[in-house]
Parts: C-alpha cells; structure tokens; sequence
C-alpha cells in the first residue's frame, strides 16, 4: 500500500511539474469573460445556459488536461524507458498502475472540483440577475463525478495500452481511439437501427455490435441535458452509472496488471 | 540589446499586419461566414460530432443563426427565400442536437411565421419542443396564437391555449382561450405577443421590424375599434374606411407603417394594401 501511495504521490508531483494545474487555473481565469460573454448572447433560460457552459467547459478541461497529463508521463515512462526501470526495481509491479492511476484520478478531481467551485460564486452572481429557470445545486456539484468515472476508464484503458506498446504515440493514438468509439457507440447503434438499417452490409452491423459489447460506452457518462434541464434521473440510475464506470475500470485494471506482470525487460 | 530589438520589431511586425493585411481578410472571412451557416451537416452527424458538448454546440449555431438574420434584416427588409431554408435546417439540427433547447424554437417560430408565412413548419417545430417539454406554458401558447391568427383555426387556437392556461394558471390565457373559442379579440392578442416579443428580442435588426409590426396593428386596431363603434350606431357596416372619418369616429386614416394604405372588406373587416410586408402591394 505504501508504494502505491508513493507512486500516486510521484503522479502528482509530475503533473505539478508540467504545470497542469497552473495551466488548468489561467484558462479558467480567462474562460470566466465567457461566462458574462454566454450570458449576454442569451435570450433565454440564462441559468440553464450559463451552468451547461461550465458543466461543457469542466468536462472539456479536465480531458484535456489528462490527455496532455497522460501522454506526456506515458512519453517519460516509454520512450525514456522509465517503465524498464520500474520493473527492474524490487517492487510489486500492479504498485505501479495503481498508483499511477490514483495520481491521475487525484490530479482529475482536484481539477474538476477546482473549477465547478470557482465558477460558482459567478454563476449565482448572474443567475440572479435573470433567475427565469431554476437552478440545481445538488445536481451541480455531483456532475463532476460522472465525468470523473469516464476519465476512471480513459485512464486505465491508457495504461493499459502503455503496457502492451513500446511507442507512447501507438498508446496515444489508441486512448483516443477508445474515447472516439466510446462516445461514437450509441449514436452508430441508433442510426443502424434506423431508417438507414436494410442499407448497412450484414459485416458492418455485426462489427458494430461486437465493438457494442466490448468497448465501453462513454456517452453515458455525460448527464450535462440531465442536470442542467432538471430532467427525470433516478438515484438508481446514476448509481447504476458509476457502478458501471467503476467495474470497467476494475476490469481493465485488471487486465493491465496481469500483463504489466508478465512483460519482459527489453 | 539585440534580443530587445527582435522583440520590438516582432511586435511592429504583429501591428502592421494587422492594421493592413488583416482587416481585409477579416471582411472576406465575415462574407463567408454567411455561405458556411448554409453548410449544415445531416442531424444525426451534427449530433454525433457534438460529442459531450451538445449543449454548447446547440448554443452556438443558435448564436450563428441569430448574427445570419440580424445582418440580413440590416441590409434588406425582407428576408431573401434562402434564409427560411437556413432557418428549418439550423432548427433541425439543433432541435436534434439539444432538443431541449428553448430558443431555437423560439426564434424559428418568430421568423417562419412572420416573415414566411410557413405556419406549419413553424409548428411542427412547436410540437417538437412540446413533445420534450409538456409543463412548457409558452410552446403551448404559440402553438395556440399560430392556429387562430395564422391559420384561422379558432377551435385548436382555443385548445391550445387553454393548455396553456392551463400549465401557467393565468386567468389572462384563461380568458383569452374562451375568447378565441367565439373566435375574437385578434389584433389584440397579436398586439400582446408582439409586445412580449420585442421585449425579448436583443438584436436591433430584430427589434426594429417586430416595432413595425407592433404599430401597424396597433393603427389596425384603433380602425376596428372606429368600426366596432360604428355598428353599435348604425346597426351595419361602414361603406369605406373614409365614413368612419366622415361620421367622426377616426380623425384621420392612419398610416401603414408598411407603405399601404389601409381599407376595409365587405364584411367590415380592416384590411391593408402591404399585407403587413414590404414584399408585395395589394390593391383595395
């Protein structure tokens, strides 16, 4: 547990390092002018636009930091061959992706909490100046944890790519691809189902439905329509979300271990 | 020193290009912009190319349509047949995007009825934005107004209405829902939604027609009222707008803020050469 707990630490300490949360901090400073620029544009339901705004911006932010957060550890850990080190070293290897993975998440959180508590004070501010839609605290400040198990499973599927390629750019290339099919997976599925069903070729449908099952379904993750329209959102149901979230995550992790423990020094 | 004067001449440089050779670019970029509004994708792409920030997407084609018609109306009165294409493509799409979205729906009513004509377009759009928000008072009430003023269907103007009433409890639509049922009272009611909707409207261009509109039915109902008056004496109907001059119950005929000239049908009714537009004259 201590290694983890110094791997999670190193985690942060690098991201510290590429100056993520000071880059993340003056792109908000400079994206709150959007904020009183989104509500002057508005004709309507300021309130619903201006926390749509924030939930978009959080939920674009924190991805971009990971991102850039991930593949610049990835490209230290890969192509400067920390990850040999590592395994050299006399430690448990799943040490290492768990503790990377929580300084990750740790990193995530604090950015992602960051943000939806520094705008907020800005958001009552204007909201009250046109309160002509209700606002949802509780649905507000619980947003970030469904953007925080889709980043979960952005973040192992990424270690888990580190794992099996020995260039940063394939892990890179193929983490984006998840988030692309991750995000893609519904709509694909809604439009083969459709109108356009007796069009699609028997191979495309059948791809389609395997990658259904095996890719992770991102777009469930993103509950900003929910939220910000006050629409019907069970307890059960966000529950069921972040159970999901998790258990996949858990699985790749998994997964990522058992190969991290087999891979060979190079 | 020499590093100093880089940075300085760097920064000349960034100056003069942009006093120069970027305001021109600018302007070609800006008429462009009026071709790329036109270059909707289908609805389910937009909506899949949206990934998590539908809403924001939804948001700015609003923003995009909104600047498009606001530069029209600037240069011309009448908006050209293109733009009510552009107006039902961008609301299919953000309505696929962000069904939720209360303006698009808002704005695509306003111009499809007022400036085209094109009641059912309008209304199937109204009927979209119901289907995704049933406690939504004011899809109902539009809904409610396009039927009796437009389509002259006082029985689902009525209803419609009533639902409206309904939903906001207000003994106005209450009202106003009984009257439309005896099929009555339609300047009147034009008179208020144009009121509550320049009230709402933030683009000049905008604003500025809807004032026009305002004023027209403004003299129109001051005409119905002369005429109202007119029946409760004679027990008939005036000859010609000019008796209701003649009899003192108008100082003057009003102006048509449109360029027409106001007169009245067989069956009394104020009508006026404009038709309310700049498109086309009628004659009496």
């Amino acid at each position: 547990m201590r290694d983890i707990l110094e791997f999670t630490r190193i985690t942060l300490k690098q991201s510290t390092r590429l100056r993520a949360f000071y880059s993340a901090f003056v792109i908000t400073l400079v994206s709150l002018i959007g904020l009183f620029v989104i509500y002057s544009f508005s004709m309507f339901e300021i309130p619903r636009i201006l926390e749509s705004y924030v939930l978009s911006y959080t939920n674009f932010i924190v991805l971009l930091m990971v991102f850039f957060t991930l593949f610049s550890l990835l490209q230290y850990d890969i192509d400067r061959k920390t990850l040999q080190y590592v395994i050299a070293l006399p430690l448990r290897r799943r040490d290492y992706i768990v503790g990377r993975y929580l300084g990750i998440m740790c990193f995530s959180a604090i950015i992602a909490y960051g943000i939806i508590v520094l705008f907020y004070p800005f958001l009552i501010l204007l909201m009250k100046q046109r309160p002509d839609a209700p606002f949802n605290v509780v649905r507000y400040f619980t947003y970030p944890l469904f953007l925080l198990a889709e980043v979960s499973l952005i973040i192992s599927f990424a270690l888990l790519f580190t794992t099996l390629s020995t260039k940063s750019i394939i892990s890179v290339i193929s983490t984006v691809g998840v988030y692309l099919i991750g995000h893609s997976l519904d709509e694909v599925k809604e439009f083969l189902l459709g109108g356009h069903a007796q069009e699609i070729p028997l191979f495309s449908k059948i791809l389609v439905k395997g990658a259904w099952y095996i890719f992770p379904n991102l777009s469930l993750f993103d509950v900003k329509l929910r939220m910000v329209y006050n629409l019907q959102f069970s307890f059960e149901e966000a529950l069921m979300i972040i159970i999901y979230g998790i258990g996949y995550t858990l699985a790749v992790l998994v997964i990522t271990c058992a190969l991290f423990e087999r891979k060979e020094i190079l | 020193m020499r590093r100093l004067i880089i940075i300085l001449l760097s920064v000349t440089f960034i100056f003069v290009i942009n006093l120069t050779i970027m305001p021109s670019l600018s302007r070609k970029h800006r008429n462009l912009k009026k071709e790329y509004i036109k270059l909707f994708f289908s609805p389910s792409f937009e909506k899949w190319s949206a990934f998590e920030w539908r809403t924001m997407k939804g948001f700015f084609h609003t923003v995009n349509l909104r600047v498009y018609l606001g530069k029209l109306r600037e240069e011309t009165p009448v908006l050209p047949p293109e733009a009510e294409t552009v107006i039902v493509k961008a609301t299919e799409v953000v309505s696929c995007i962000n069904p939720y979205y209360y303006d698009i729906y808002y704005i695509a009513n306003g111009f499809l009825t007022w400036d085209f004509g094109n009641v059912e377009m309008a209304n199937k759009f109204l009927f979209k934005a119901i289907k995704y928000r049933p406690r939504d008072w004011f899809f109902y009430f539009l809904l409610g107004f396009n039927y009796f003023y437009f389509l002259k269907d006082y029985k689902k103007g009525g209803f419609y209405i009533k639902k409206a009433a309904e939903i906001r409890r207000s003994p106005f639509l209450s009202s106003l829902a009984a009257r439309l049922m005896y099929a009555s009272g339609r300047t009147e009611v034009a008179i208020q939604i144009l009121r509550s909707m320049i009230k709402n409207a933030k683009e000049e261009g905008w604003r500025k027609s809807l004032s026009k509109r305002l004023k027209a039915l403004e003299r129109v109902l001051l005409i119905e009222k002369a005429v109202e008056q007119y029946r409760l004496k004679f027990h008939k109907n005036p000859h010609d707008i000019n008796e209701l001059v003649d009899k003192g119950l108008l100082k003057e005929i009003p102006e048509d803020p449109y360029g027409g000239i106001f007169y009245l049908d067989e069956d009394g009714m104020v009508k006026t050469t404009s038709n309310f537009t700049e498109r086309f004259q009628r004659t009496p």
